[in-house]
């Protein structure tokens, strides 16, 4: 018979080379078709085979019209024929590859049937009939190619990543299912189908490694469920490293490939328990698994049933809502359509009475005489006539109008939403990873941990969401760190050993509201007392700190009652980060917490963050925005009643002098006009209190807040820009930096003393130089000194950098080209921090084409001068305009 | 047709004028009348009248043709190439930016729900007042090499094909801010139209707030 071998690998070869050419088409598919059935014919001469019922298969799922069967049948194939044209091959080796590629090919097929016909019958009660494939070991660990190959294209490369990322979420999923109850086999088919698809996807991106990873566990956990036992912690601690693995190698980790082998070897050594207990478990569970309905609800988050995601340009999508909203703004130019033909319809009323009441007719103008005349009016009978059925037609036809008006606004009312909605993500893109962080974790800390999330379909924006990821996960961590106690621990206090820990997830009063909720030891509040005096807290204070207070304690920076840094948590920046994030989501975090029965974390976050309800004024003619949130009241005085106080105006409100301000004089717009009553928009910020002059209140609008056009640069006192329903633009009013700026207008700098307003010294400002030339760190140092600056120098970025670390500055003036980090890097790490993102910076370059300056402002840079036309009054005039005169208080 | 002025519609007709003309009795409605007709004719003469030329395949040798559309701002015409814009809108309310109130940026305009950061071509360039109506302002949004930006010029002609082999130098008297962007001049209906580079004036204006 293996004589006969060389022969068929040709015919093989001629014969799969034409069957697995790609098709579409009915045409293709049928000549696919007769090609595997003459091979299947010429493969008969070695009697019955697994190539044969490979061939079979194909045959049987060739003619589906669908492109996952099919690429899979090509797929087998070309794996097939791979193995036939290797050297010295042998029948019996290709024969054992088309037995595991039977199987395979039988889980497409039957995918497919089951996307197509959801209610047919159950995968798995035919796939029992599959032979199990056995992992040929020698195969694993000698043909391991981790290199990736290059000709793949890495957009391609990139949406595998994301494919695997997200199947292995699926995965560890029904594993930790699994780890709960060992019993339940019925979760390994997702698992192995999801298995399957990664893949899949592996071979289209010629990911061998995570092929062969997928495939060995794949056939672990089939072989798992065949024999009907409760399956071993090991096999699904295996599985998820091979899910680590898996992710690894599709994100390109470095050392990935050197644990998938790992991984893979012991896999392909792992054996089942010894002796199977094949039990009545196997049937029972194989019958739950026919019905749809899993038996028990699933424990952890429920995404299958969701929609399907899409992946869209975020542009093209803010295109779209853009355009419906134009379209519902334009659609409010019907209304003047509607009146005017309204309008008319009167006119021809009035016309007709007054037709009525001369009966020598009216007097007509030339050009309705003119009309007459071609009408051929004989009679004013035919007038009336002709009158009334014009009446008639307007009539119907306002009709008509009013109704195609009112379906076209709703329509497009609904097209604006439907299309607002699509910034809203379901909370689960951020909480699926959690169980498995949980489960981790709680390892690591030998606990036990029951972790369940409750709503994670609810939607958020996908902004709102971004931000709330590291402050959730912090606060996870807190839980199972801090929170739930040791099983012994647990057990000593009466509780059961596993801890409970709950995230509910719900809308409340239009906001998102999010509760973590563990039933741990609580907070200790004996061990926060005695560390705030520790910290150098006098006794009486603390003391006199009830538990509300004290919990308040906890999110204040640096503070932790773990004396020991750990991985996990215990460096005291964690609950005031974690809430300083949610703030700047304009949400709140609250800490309850109750000894001996557990920590309760209430996060309160709007839904979108992208729309501000905001109150708009008139400047200077000119439309500008205060977030609603920030006013403090609005209201009108006389001009009489403002009264001068050390120099600048003031108004008595309420029994308090509040500074006023012209709002289009701070803004550089122009002056406020002299009108006798004001409009004042009262504002509190920064422990002060200040009126600001508008021209006229225009209204509260919902505006959509769009960032500041990266090609301004920094705008003081400026945050976004948004436009009207009727589209003319809006500015957004940043009203911390506002307040800001305008408590450093000299009058308010010398009432702030008067007042109090704040306690700090007035000290000389700190201006960092960073310039690699000394010449032109002498000129800026002896120019800033001048003007009672205190100036440090650096020759570098990274002395700068390292420098401002030291002691942070209140302005950093760089240049661009410098050794060892230029200036544009300076400026990005600056902007990046955390702790100096709000120091202002100064770029001067002798780069002076736009393109650099875009770099630079791009880089978020406040201002950029150019050496080549460096002027000494705008440098210290832009030095001025950002941090003040050189005296002042933070 | 009796000897009117071009405008007589709108004075003696029937658009907002007072409706005396005699030759309204004769005709009911202004469209009717020659004077109009011949108007609206003259409307589309405005451009060459010669029947277009048979489309060849594979010419033997393809004359180099550029689209430009011919705009005024203040005493001067620029003319740009259509596929560095991106449309031409009417003319919009344009918001001044706080503490960026300089004369060479306007401010922002909404066009489509897009806010466009718009350049005042006049001032940058220095091309003196507006001289056209107001109604006749239009804005137009062009590609530049990162992003978009908007400007208003005083009016539009339309768009012209030129042969490039027409485009004469640009005259040495231009400031040296504009003959960086000026690839020369081309005569179109009696006036002198600078042709510009659009990288270059879309570069140029890009940087017109940075100054």
């Amino acid at each position: 018979m293996n004589a006969l071998w060389p022969l068929m690998i040709s015919e093989f070869e001629r014969c799969l080379q034409h069957a697995a050419a790609p098709t579409g088409e009915a045409s293709a598919i049928a000549a696919r078709q007769k090609r595997v059935r003459a091979l299947k014919s010429a493969v008969s001469v070695f009697g019955s085979s697994h190539i044969q019922a490979l061939l079979d298969q194909c045959d049987k799922s060739v003619d589906a019209i669908n492109a996952q069967t099919n690429s899979a049948i090509d797929a087998a194939l070309a794996e097939l024929l791979q193995a036939a044209r290797t050297p010295d091959s042998q029948f019996d080796a290709v024969n054992q590859l088309a037995l595991s590629l039977v199987g395979e090919l039988k889980i497409a097929h039957e995918l497919s049937l089951i996307a197509k016909n959801p209610n047919s019958a159950s995968p798995s009660a035919e796939r029992q009939e599959t032979a199990l494939p056995q992992l040929p070991e020698s195969n694993i660990e000698s043909s391991v190619d981790p290199s990736v190959d290059p000709s793949v294209d890495p957009r391609l490369s990139a949406l595998f990543a994301l494919e695997a990322m997200q199947k292995c979420q699926q995965i560890e999923r029904i594993l930790l299912d699994l780890e709960q109850a060992p019993d339940r086999l019925e979760l390994i088919v997702p698992l192995m189908r999801a298995a399957h698809s990664i893949k899949g996807a592996a071979r289209a991106v010629q990911q061998e490694l995570a092929v062969k990873l997928a495939h060995a566990l794949e056939d672990r956990f089939s072989q798992a469920q065949k024999q009907g036992v409760a399956l071993e912690t090991r096999l699904i601690e295996l599985g998820l490293r091979c899910t680590d693995c898996i992710n690894g190698l599709a994100q390109a980790k470095p050392g990935a490939a050197q644990d998938a082998v790992t991984t893979l070897a012991e896999l392909a050594r792992f054996k089942l328990g010894e002796a199977p207990q094949k039990t009545a478990l196997l049937d029972q569970r194989m019958h739950a698994a026919t019905d749809s309905v899993s038996p028990r609800p699933s424990s952890y988050i429920d995404i299958d049933g969701a929609d399907p995601i899409l992946r869209i340009k975020a542009s093209s999508m803010g295109e779209i809502i853009n355009l419906s909203v134009t379209n519902l703004v334009n659609l409010d130019r019907l209304q003047p359509f509607a009146e005017r033909q309204q309008r008319l319809r009167k006119q021809l009323g009035v016309l007709a009475r007054a037709l009525d009441a001369q009966p020598d007719g009216p007097k007509i103008g030339v050009y309705n005489q003119a009309l007459a005349s071609r009408v051929h009016v004989d009679t004013q009978q035919q007038v009336r006539d002709a009158l009334l059925n014009a009446r008639h037609d307007i009539t119907s036809w306002i009709e008509e109008f009013g109704e195609y008006s009112r379906t076209a606004y709703a329509l497009a009312e609904r097209s604006y939403h439907t299309a607002a909605k699509t910034r809203l993500r379901p909370f689960s893109d951020i909480c699926a990873s959690y169980p498995r962080i949980v489960r981790d974790l709680a390892k690591q800390l030998n606990k036990q941990v029951n972790f369940e999330v409750h709503g994670a379909q609810v939607e958020v924006d996908r902004d709102v969401l971004e931000q709330l990821e590291s402050p959730l996960l912090h606060l996870l961590r807190n839980a199972l760190d801090h929170g739930i106690e040791s099983p012994e621990q647990r057990l000593a206090c009466g509780k059961s050993g596993a801890g409970q820990l709950t995230l509910h997830l719900g809308y409340r009063a239009g906001l998102l509201q999010i509760e973590l909720i563990d039933d741990g030891a609580g907070v200790n509040f004996t061990a926060v007392r005695v560390k705030l005096m520790a910290q150098g807290m006098p006794e009486a204070a603390v003391l006199a700190l009830d538990n509300e207070a004290l919990l308040e304690q906890l999110f204040a920076p640096g503070f932790s009652t773990r004396s020991g840094v750990s991985e996990i948590s215990g460096r005291g920046v964690g609950l005031d980060a974690a809430r300083l994030a949610i703030k700047a989501t304009g949400g709140s975090l609250q800490l309850t917490s109750e000894v001996g029965l557990g920590s309760r974390f209430s996060i309160v976050v709007p839904i979108s963050r992208a729309v501000t309800r905001a109150l708009v004024v008139k400047v200077a003619n000119e439309l500008y925005a205060f977030p609603l949130m920030r006013v403090e009241k609005v209201l009108r005085a006389a001009a009489q009643d403002v009264v001068l106080i050390a120099g600048a105006e003031h108004l008595n409100i309420e029994g308090c002098n509040v500074g006023l301000i012209g709002l289009a004089e701070h803004l550089e717009l122009g002056n406020s006009d002299s009108d006798p009553v004001l409009q004042i928009v009262v504002i509190k910020a920064h422990a002060a209190c200040l009126g600001f002059l508008v021209q006229s209140i225009v209204g509260e609008f919902d505006l959509l807040s769009k960032p500041m056009d990266v090609r301004l640069g920094r705008v003081a006192d400026l945050g976004g820009f948004s436009s009207l329903p009727d589209g003319s633009p809006v500015i957004f009013i940043d009203v911390e930096d506002l307040m800001r700026n305008a408590l450093n207008t000299p009058q308010f700098r010398r009432q702030a003393k008067v007042q109090g307003i704040s306690a700090l010294a007035l000290v000389k400002k700190r201006v960092l130089v960073a310039d690699d030339s000394i010449s032109v760190r002498e000129l800026v140092r002896q120019l800033l000194t001048s003007q009672g600056y205190r100036v440090e120098t650096a020759v570098d970025g990274l002395d700068a950098w390292n420098k401002l670390r030291e002691a942070p500055a209140d302005l950093v003036v760089t240049d661009v080209d410098m050794p060892r980090m230029d200036g544009i890097e300076l400026v990005r790490s600056i902007k990046q921090d955390s702790q100096f993102k709000n120091t202002p910076v100064v770029v001067v370059s002798y780069r002076d084409r736009p393109e650099d300056r875009a770099r630079g402002l791009e880089a978020r840079a406040d201002a950029y001068l150019t050496k080549s036309d460096f002027h000494e009054d705008r440098f210290l005039q832009t030095v001025h305009d950002l941090i003040g005169p050189a005296m002042g208080h933070d | 047709m009796s000897a009117q002025s071009p405008n007589c519609w709108r004075t003696i007709g029937v658009y907002h004028g007072d409706q005396s003309c005699g030759e309204l009795i004769k005709v009911a409605h202004c469209r009717n009348c020659g004077v109009f007709q011949e108007a609206a004719r003259s409307v589309y003469r405005r451009f060459d009248a010669a029947p277009p030329e048979p489309i060849e395949l594979n010419p033997p040798s393809k004359p180099d043709f550029l689209s430009i559309l011919v705009m005024q701002f203040g005493a001067q015409w620029l003319g740009i190439n259509t596929s560095a814009l991106i449309e031409v809108v009417p003319d919009r309310e344009v918001r001044k930016v706080a503490h960026r109130n300089a004369l060479k940026l306007e401010g922002l305009a909404n066009v489509r729900g897009q806010l466009h950061l718009v350049v005042n071509v006049r001032a940058h360039f220095g091309f003196g007042a507006m001289q056209a109506p107001l109604e006749k302002a239009r804005m137009v949004l062009m590609k530049t090499a990162s992003s978009t930006l908007a400007y208003r010029c005083d009016a539009l002609d339309c768009v012209h094909s030129i042969e490039r082999s027409d485009v004469q130098a640009a005259p040495a008297s231009l400031s040296k801010l504009l003959s960086q962007c000026v690839l020369g001049t081309i005569a179109i209906a009696g006036r002198d139209v600078l042709l510009v580079d659009s990288h270059a004036f879309g570069a140029e204006l890009e940087g017109a707030w940075y100054a």
